[in-house]
C-alpha cells in the first residue's frame, strides 16, 4: 500500500524517470514560488481526476474512455483556473497559459488510463498523491536552483551571498533547458555510480 | 438498453452535463470575487499613483493612441490630478501602466505598472520602486529621456540594466500621457 | 494600434518561438527529434492540425461562447474540438490519402496531447487576435516549430557520433543543445 505512494516520488517520478510533463517543468520554474504553485495546481487536478476516473470505471464504456477522461480533466482544470484567479490572482497571472495547459499534461491522462481505470478509489488516491508530490518536488528542485543561481534569491527573499553575481541566463528560457540538461546528466551519473557499486559487490 | 453505441453516447453526455454543471457552479461562486479583486486592484493602483483619490471622473479618450483610459480627480469640485492608463509595447508585449499627474502644478506624482510580460529578472524589474520612483516629482513640461548611464539631468530616467527596450516603452507611455495632459488640461 | 500581420508572423516564428522561448510542444521536440525524417513528418502533422484547430477554436469561441457569456468554458471546449479534429483527420486520411497517412499518421494521435496546439488556440484568444491574425499566428508558430525541430534533429543526428561523456548521452546533451539554440534565438528579441 505504502509502495503505491512512494513509487511516484522516487522509482516512477513523472518528470525525472518517466520524462513526462517537461513543458511546465521548463516554463514555470523560473522561481521557487511559481514552481510550487504549478505543482499545487497539478496535484489537485491529478487527485481529482484519479478519484473520478476510478469511481466511474464501471460506468465509462471502454470505446469512449479517452474523451471521457479528457472531459473530466478539462473540467477540473477549469475549476482550478477559476479558483486560482479568485483567491491567488498573482500566482494566476504568473503561471498564465500554463494553467489551462495542465489539460494536455500527459502524466494526468496517463495515470487515468494506466492506473485509476483499473484500481480502487483508495489506491488511485495514493497513486495521485505520490505523483503529485513527485512532480511538485521535481519542479521545486529546478525552481529553487534557477532562482538561486539566476536571481540570487529564494522564495522571493534576497540571499546575500558574498561575491556572487546572479547569472541571469538561468531564469531565461535557455537557462531552463540548461538546468534540465545538467540535472538529467547528474541523475544518470548517480545511477551509473550506483550500478557500478552494486556490480562490484 | 444494452446497445453499446447508446451506452457510449449516454456516458459521454452524462459526464459532459455533470462537468458543465460543476464548472458553471464554480464560475458563479468565483465570478464575483474575481470582479471584486479586479476592481480593488485598480482602485489601489489609483491610490498609489495619485494622493487624495476621491470620486474619479472618466474623461474622453483620444482615438489612435496608446492611452486606454483617463480619469480626473476632483476634490471639492477642484481637479487635483489626472490618472492616465497607457499601454505601450515593450519587449514581451503590451505593458499596461498608470501615470498620475498632479494638477495644476504639472508634476508626475507616481507611475505604476499594472501588467507586463517582460523577461523575468530583466525587463520585469520595471515594476520595482528602484526604477519607478525616478518618475515621481518630474515636471511634465519637457519630454523624459532614457539614459543607459546614471541619470544626471532633471529630465533623464536611467534605464533598467540590460532592459533598454522595456525602459523606453515605459518612458514612452509616460511621455504620451504627459503630452496629452499638456495639450488638453495643463492650462485649465 | 493594430499589429501588422508581418509582425505577428515574425514574432511567432523567431522572437517567441514556440519551443525555444515559450516551451510548448517540448515532448514532441525531445521525442521525435532523433532523426530528420521523423522530425519532418511530425512538423507537417503539427502544422496541419495547428492551423485547422486555430480556425475552429476561433470560430467556436467567437460564435458560440462569446454570445452566451460562456468564455470560461474555453479550455474544455477547445481541447474537445482539437481531440475530435485529430480523430476526424486521421480517419479521413486513412480512407483517402493512404500514402500521406503512412508518413504522417503515426504522429497524429500524439498531437492531441501536444500543448503547442492548445497553446496557440489559447494565445489567439488571449491576445485578442482577429480571424486573419489567428491564422497568421498559427502559420508562424507552425513554421517556428518546424524550424526548431528540424534543426534540432540535424544536430542530434551528429551528436550520435560524437564523443559525449557517458552520463550526458542522449537527453542531457540534447537539452543543453536546446539551451544553445534558445540563446541563439534570443538574438531576435526586440526585433519587431
Amino acid at each position: 500500500m505504502f509502495d503505491i505512494l512512494t513509487k511516484g516520488i522516487f522509482k516512477e517520478n513523472p518528470l525525472f524517470v518517466q520524462l513526462l510533463g517537461v513543458c511546465p517543468a521548463l516554463a514555470t520554474t523560473s522561481s521557487l514560488s511559481t514552481a510550487l504553485g504549478m505543482g499545487a495546481a497539478f496535484t489537485f487536478v491529478i487527485i481529482g481526476s484519479n478519484l473520478v476516473v476510478s469511481a466511474l470505471k464501471k460506468f465509462i464504456p471502454s470505446n469512449v474512455r479517452i474523451p471521457c477522461y479528457i472531459v473530466i480533466i478539462a473540467s477540473l482544470v477549469t475549476i482550478v483556473e477559476m479558483v486560482m484567479q479568485a483567491y491567488a490572482q498573482e500566482l494566476y497571472l504568473s503561471l498564465g497559459i500554463f494553467i489551462p495547459l495542465i489539460v494536455v499534461n500527459c502524466i494526468i491522462l496517463g495515470r487515468a488510463e494506466a492506473f485509476a481505470s483499473k484500481n480502487s478509489l483508495g489506491a488511485s488516491f495514493l497513486d495521485a498523491v505520490g505523483m503529485g508530490i513527485g512532480f511538485t518536488g521535481a519542479l521545486a528542485i529546478i525552481g529553487a536552483f534557477r532562482e538561486v543561481i539566476g536571481s540570487g534569491s529564494l522564495g522571493g527573499y534576497h540571499l546575500n551571498i558574498p561575491a556572487f553575481e546572479p547569472v541571469l541566463l538561468f531564469i531565461l528560457p535557455a537557462g531552463a533547458f540548461l538546468t534540465m540538461g545538467l540535472l538529467f546528466g547528474a541523475i544518470n551519473y548517480l545511477n551509473g555510480l550506483k550500478e557500478a557499486h552494486y556490480g562490484n559487490n | 438498453m444494452n446497445n453499446p453505441l447508446f451506452k457510449s453516447i449516454f456516458a459521454l453526455t452524462f459526464i459532459g452535463a455533470i462537468a458543465a454543471g460543476l464548472i458553471t457552479y464554480t464560475h458563479s461562486l468565483t465570478d464575483k470575487i474575481i470582479a471584486v479583486n479586479n476592481a480593488n486592484s485598480i482602485r489601489s493602483a489609483y491610490q498609489q499613483v495619485l494622493s487624495q483619490v476621491a470620486y474619479l471622473e472618466t474623461m474622453p479618450v483620444p482615438e489612435d493612441s496608446i492611452i486606454t483610459d483617463i480619469k480626473a480627480n476632483p476634490v471639492n469640485h477642484v481637479i487635483t490630478g489626472y490618472i492616465y492608463t497607457v499601454a505601450p509595447v515593450g519587449y514581451g508585449g503590451k505593458i499596461l501602466l498608470m501615470v498620475g499627474i498632479n494638477h495644476p502644478d504639472s508634476t508626475i506624482n507616481g507611475v505604476k505598472i499594472i501588467s507586463q510580460q517582460e523577461t523575468p529578472g530583466l525587463g520585469s524589474k520595471c515594476t520595482e520602486p528602484d526604477f519607478l520612483s525616478q518618475f515621481a516629482g518630474k515636471s511634465v513640461r519637457n519630454p523624459l529621456l532614457v539614459t543607459k548611464n546614471k541619470a544626471t539631468l532633471p529630465d533623464e530616467i536611467s534605464a533598467i540594466t540590460a532592459s533598454t527596450i522595456t525602459s523606453r516603452a515605459v518612458v514612452q507611455g509616460v511621455n504620451v500621457a504627459r503630452n496629452h495632459y499638456l495639450k488638453h488640461y495643463a492650462n485649465k | 494600434m493594430e499589429t501588422t500581420s508581418f509582425a505577428i508572423l515574425f514574432t511567432s516564428i523567431f522572437v517567441a518561438n514556440v519551443i525555444l522561448a515559450q516551451f510548448l510542444g517540448i515532448c514532441a521536440f525531445l521525442g521525435v527529434s532523433k532523426n530528420t525524417k521523423n522530425a519532418l513528418g511530425m512538423s507537417s502533422a503539427v502544422a496541419f492540425v495547428m492551423i485547422l484547430s486555430s480556425v475552429i477554436s476561433w470560430v467556436v469561441y467567437h460564435f458560440f461562447l462569446v454570445p452566451y457569456n460562456l468564455e470560461y468554458l474555453k479550455t474544455i471546449v477547445f481541447i474537445l474540438s482539437i481531440a475530435s479534429l485529430v480523430q476526424l483527420v486521421e480517419m479521413f486520411m486513412k480512407k483517402y490519402f493512404l500514402a500521406l497517412h503512412q508518413s504522417m499518421g503515426v504522429f497524429l494521435p500524439l498531437i492531441t496531447t501536444n500543448c503547442a496546439i492548445l497553446g496557440v488556440a489559447l494565445i489567439n484568444i488571449q491576445k485578442d487576435f482577429s480571424f486573419v491574425q489567428s491564422i497568421v499566428n498559427a502559420v508562424g508558430t507552425a513554421i517556428g516549430f518546424a524550424i526548431a525541430l528540424i534543426l534540432f534533429s540535424c544536430i542530434r543526428e551528429r551528436l550520435e557520433d560524437s564523443d559525449v561523456p557517458k552520463s550526458m548521452k542522449n537527453l542531457p546533451i540534447a537539452l543543453i543543445t536546446a539551451s544553445c539554440m534558445s540563446i541563439a534565438i534570443m538574438g531576435f528579441t526586440g526585433m519587431k
